[in-house]
């Protein structure tokens, strides 16, 4: 037991590492550690695997607040209103509100995988594409909860990033599109997603600062950390619907297998936003966006495991590399799963609960520490944020260099698109929806016989 | 309708449709944006193309930096599958700091010089040696 | 010059002392595999072999599921020193055969190394209750009402591709080209897309692996999800119950076919001889050792393993036997 909490708390902290690492993913994490694994049994090889995976969700929130560059494409959401707090000076606040909706959502979804598991992975696999392919559609609308200046420029972006995802090879006819043939060999499987990501904010934004001489730290002009709004737990008085709202529809999209853990957030910050009682606050640095954010990709790590464990089908991606582990260990996954395995379940289940607790200790008492981070200099952060943006971009994909230079051309793209006033975050949504939207509405029309 | 999204999305040009479908899309909302431009424009009686006061750049905007940016970017992805990983990073970290800390009038500030060689020594090496040697990642 | 240094090189390597010969020793390896998938059998092949590489090569070698796109672009640009090289199966000529990837890719544009296992579980599997237990019974189910069709779900340009198009030929040359027509081809996808097809009734039998089907064959599964395999391509050790594609009569080429997915050892062009006769004495060591055997066959691999002379001879004759039925083989996308 000793070994597990200590597998669990050494799993947790490299998470939150690479869930903050701007380009590295939970999902990376997973991967990378999937092959030690070998050397221990199933149970303790799990504590490790869901504590990177609950701490690499979690860490996205840490540079999407500070910096504003989402660790995660799950943590998208979370920069619109942890950042301007953190502008405000309230980076401690904006974390520690951030780490607590975390642990509530991991909580939420941790309930709903013990107690719901069969039923809900029955309901699942009823979802053909065409429900899925409305959920896509229903989660790019939080393009229009986020365009405040010109909705039609923000829908505009959108459709951009939508066309920009489509670029590249379709992998059901293996047929290539919108590439040009001298990049066929490095566009074939399209852009991805991560170097954008980073490449649309960090980048972008370093070329801002540098436009702009490098001057300052991220903190409004006039404002200090000292004198800003602490964090206190009334910042959850009157959340309580929220919380579970965003919980709950984040374990949703979870248990959806092929329905990703972006889409989960985005859903569930549009919801609060059309149910807030001050929908003009979000954006400019509510708590409430903040808590959608994070409750929802939280809310995810449980649901993701509802159609692994009980189907044998992940329900995200990183789910998906979590199969390896089973199949390293010679255990099939599937529908006789938990029956067969009882014992391994229930630890997983206990696993699953003390990560969750781990990753909000390991997260909530070092934060006055990292939140400092705000008040370095420019000059002196972005340097260090671009190595690790190099080093994010190249591992997307285990090492393509050309993915670094997606990097570049992104943040250039980003810069531009802030100078002729379009707006990144839609482009941004849409370029992840859009693989999905595609693929849904082409099994959508073609299943339906 | 049915039959004209399944005549689309035979597997011989399935991979067409949604480009289509979205750059047209795309190119309609590009259409609306110019007309509610002009509306705009003709309400505010400013002219609808309005090079003159228009600035790409924020007047007075660091030149050096912005540029300089871009180009020690460009020969760091140059450089790294050319040297080490740590290596190139260590130069070319060194070099942003350098860049962006930069004051006019006071080129050579020897204390912000070594903090930027200690923090690209430090972070190059540092990053290198847990992702590289601890985490076993492929760097370049 | 160039050209003039490299054939020095060649031949003083050639003819170094075999002893010095340990390139690999301490050294970083990387081996790419076409898949990104982390549970699929290219994965875990690769990480079953890289452990016993590294035991045997005494070298820091590591498994990177870079994408079947982006393990090959690696060793089209890789330097040939044998620290980078792909371990992958057929899907390495399959895909210049079906025209998905161009003719820099061929095999003659890279060096065939050993074989390092198999997979013998390339399958098909339906519905529990389907009015047919196996892919020969579906022959005569089908010829018995031209009226039916049976939907088979497989990814164009794959080992399910050519498992498809085995069948349509073997049925057009067995009950006749009508029989065959009415195999309906279903676009398919990952496991968990075929899977779902399956379940929503928008195919009838779907591709996939052996050990990923396992759990839903088994007794005690729901109806509405539970499988039956109907063809498997080739025999599993320990598994007599099921149907294989050559046992029930299936040919290619006038043969029963037994098709295993062959893992190979891919280098890039130029790798010199030593470094493979390097690895063909690592994998000697690693077919000889029982703990490799018992790993693989836990997965339901084989732990087959060739040197790289009779991989090579092996591989390209593989290719050129399905090339000939690839001929033979009606366009896919009409049988729509």
């Amino acid at each position: 037991m000793i070994l597990n909490l200590g597998l669990a708390l050494l799993g947790t902290a490299v998470g939150i590492i690479f869930g903050a690492i701007p380009g590295m993913t939970a999902t990376m994490a997973v991967a990378v550690f999937l092959p030690m694994t070998y050397a221990f049994q199933l149970v303790p090889a799990l504590y490790l695997l869901l504590g990177l995976y609950v701490g690499g969700i979690s860490g996205g929130l840490i540079p999407a607040i500070l910096i504003n560059v989402p660790g995660t494409p799950s943590s998208v959401c979370t920069g619109f209103d942890g950042y301007p707090m953190a502008r405000r000076g309230e980076s401690e606040r904006a974390l520690k509100v951030g780490i607590t909706a975390s642990f509530l959502g991991g909580m939420i979804s941790l309930i709903v995988l013990a107690l719901l598991t069969p039923p809900l992975a029955k309901m699942a696999i009823k979802f053909s594409a065409i429900e899925k392919f409305l959920i896509i559609l229903f989660a790019m609308t939080v393009i229009a909860a986020l365009s405040k200046g010109s909705m039609t420029k923000g829908v505009f972006s959108g459709f951009l990033g939508v066309l920009l995802s489509l670029v590249g090879e379709l992998s059901m006819n293996n047929k290539m599109r919108m590439v040009p043939s001298f990049l066929s060999d490095e566009l074939r499987s399209g852009f991805q997603l991560l170097p954008l990501l980073i490449g649309l904010f960090a980048i972008c934004q370093m070329f801002q600062e540098a436009e702009k001489g490098m001057q300052s730290n991220n903190l409004d002009e006039g404002v200090t950390v000292e004198g800003a709004k602490k964090f206190s737990f009334s910042d959850f008085k009157g959340q309580t619907v929220n919380v579970i709202r965003s919980s709950l529809l984040g374990t949703f999209m979870g248990i959806l297998p092929g329905v990703g853990g972006s889409a989960a957030s985005l859903i569930a910050y549009s919801q609060t936003k059309s149910f807030s009682k001050h929908p003009e606050l979000m954006g400019k640095g509510a708590p409430e966006g903040l808590i959608a954010s994070e409750s929802s990709n939280n809310g995810l790590t449980g649901g993701a495991l509802v159609p692994l464990l009980s189907l044998g089908i992940p329900g995200d991606a990183t789910t998906a590399v979590l199969i390896g582990a089973f199949l390293l260990q010679g255990i099939q996954v599937g529908p006789l799963f938990i029956g067969q395995h009882p014992d391994i379940w229930n630890q997983i289940l206990l696993a699953l609960f003390a990560c969750n607790i781990l990753m909000f200790i390991v997260m909530f008492f070092p934060i006055k520490l990292i939140s400092q981070v705000v008040k370095v200099r420019s000059a002196r952060m972005y340097p260090v944020i671009l190595l690790m943006c190099i080093v994010g971009a190249y591992a997307t994909r285990s090492g393509v260099m050309f993915d670094v230079w997606c990097l570049l051309l992104f943040g250039i793209v980003g810069y531009v698109m802030n100078k002729i006033g379009l707006p990144t975050a839609p482009f941004l949504i849409g370029f992840i929806l859009g693989g999905d939207l595609e693929k849904y509405f082409i099994e959508a029309v073609k299943g339906n016989n | 309708m049915q039959q004209f999204l399944k005549e689309w999305l035979k597997i011989r040009n399935m991979h067409l449709f949604f480009p289509y479908l979205i750059a047209s899309i795309c190119a309609l909302l590009f259409v609306v944006i110019l007309i509610q431009r002009a509306i705009k424009c003709k309400k505010d009686g400013t002219p609808f193309i309005n090079f003159k006061n228009y600035h790409f750049f924020k007047p007075g905007y660091d030149k050096v930096k912005l540029w300089g940016s871009l180009v020690l970017f460009i020969l760091y992805i140059i450089a790294l599958p050319e040297l080490h990983f740590a290596w190139a990073s260590v130069i070319f970290i060194f070099l942003f700091n350098v860049l962006f800390d930069m004051k006019p009038g006071k080129l050579f500030d020897i204390k912000s010089i070594l903090i930027s060689a200690v923090i690209a020594f430090v972070g190059s090496w540092g990053v290198w040696y847990l992702f590289y040697q601890v985490f076993n990642i492929t760097l370049p | 010059m160039k050209k003039f240094i490299a054939s020095v090189l060649v031949f003083v390597l050639c003819f170094a002392p075999v002893a010095s010969a340990a390139v690999y020793e301490g050294q970083r390896v990387r081996i790419v595999i076409g898949s990104t998938a982390v549970s699929g059998d290219s994965y875990m092949v690769a990480d079953i072999v890289n452990r016993y590489l590294q035991k045997y090569l005494n070298c820091n070698s590591k498994v990177d599921p870079v994408g079947a796109n982006e393990a090959f672009a690696t060793i089209k640009t890789a330097a040939p020193d044998g620290m980078t090289f792909m371990i992958f199966h057929d899907m390495t000529y399959l895909g210049v055969l079906f025209g998905s990837y161009s003719k820099d890719y061929d095999l003659e544009n890279m060096v065939i190394g050993p074989r390092v296992g198999q997979n013998p579980g390339s399958c098909f599997a339906g519905k529990v209750n389907a009015p047919y237990k196996d892919m020969k019974e579906m022959a005569e189910w089908l010829k018995a009402d031209p009226s039916r069709t049976v939907r088979l779900s497989v990814e164009l340009g794959s080992v399910s591709n050519l498992a498809f198009v085995i069948y349509y030929v073997w049925l057009k040359d067995t009950y006749g080209e009508e029989v065959a027509n009415q195999l309906r081809f279903v676009l398919g996808g990952s496991t968990d897309t075929k899977l779902q097809q399956l379940w929503d009734n928008n195919a009838d039998v779907i591709f996939g692996d052996y050990s990923s089907f396992l759990q839903y064959t088994k007794e005690g599964v729901d109806e509405q999800l539970a499988l039956k395999y109907v063809g498997i391509m080739d025999r599993i050790p320990g598994r007599d119950d099921v149907p294989v594609y050559g046992d029930m009569g299936i040919t290619m080429e006038g043969k029963p076919l037994y098709f295993s997915k062959d893992f190979l050892i891919y280098l890039p062009k130029g790798t010199p001889d030593n470094v493979v006769a390097e690895l063909d004495e690592a994998v000697a060591k690693m077919q000889a050792d029982p703990q490799f055997q018992e790993d693989m066959a836990k997965m339901t691999y084989a732990g087959n393993t060739l040197q790289s002379k009779e991989a090579k001879e092996f591989i390209y004759a593989k290719r050129d036997a399905i090339k000939n039925v690839l001929a033979e083989a009606p366009n896919i996308e009409d049988l729509e």
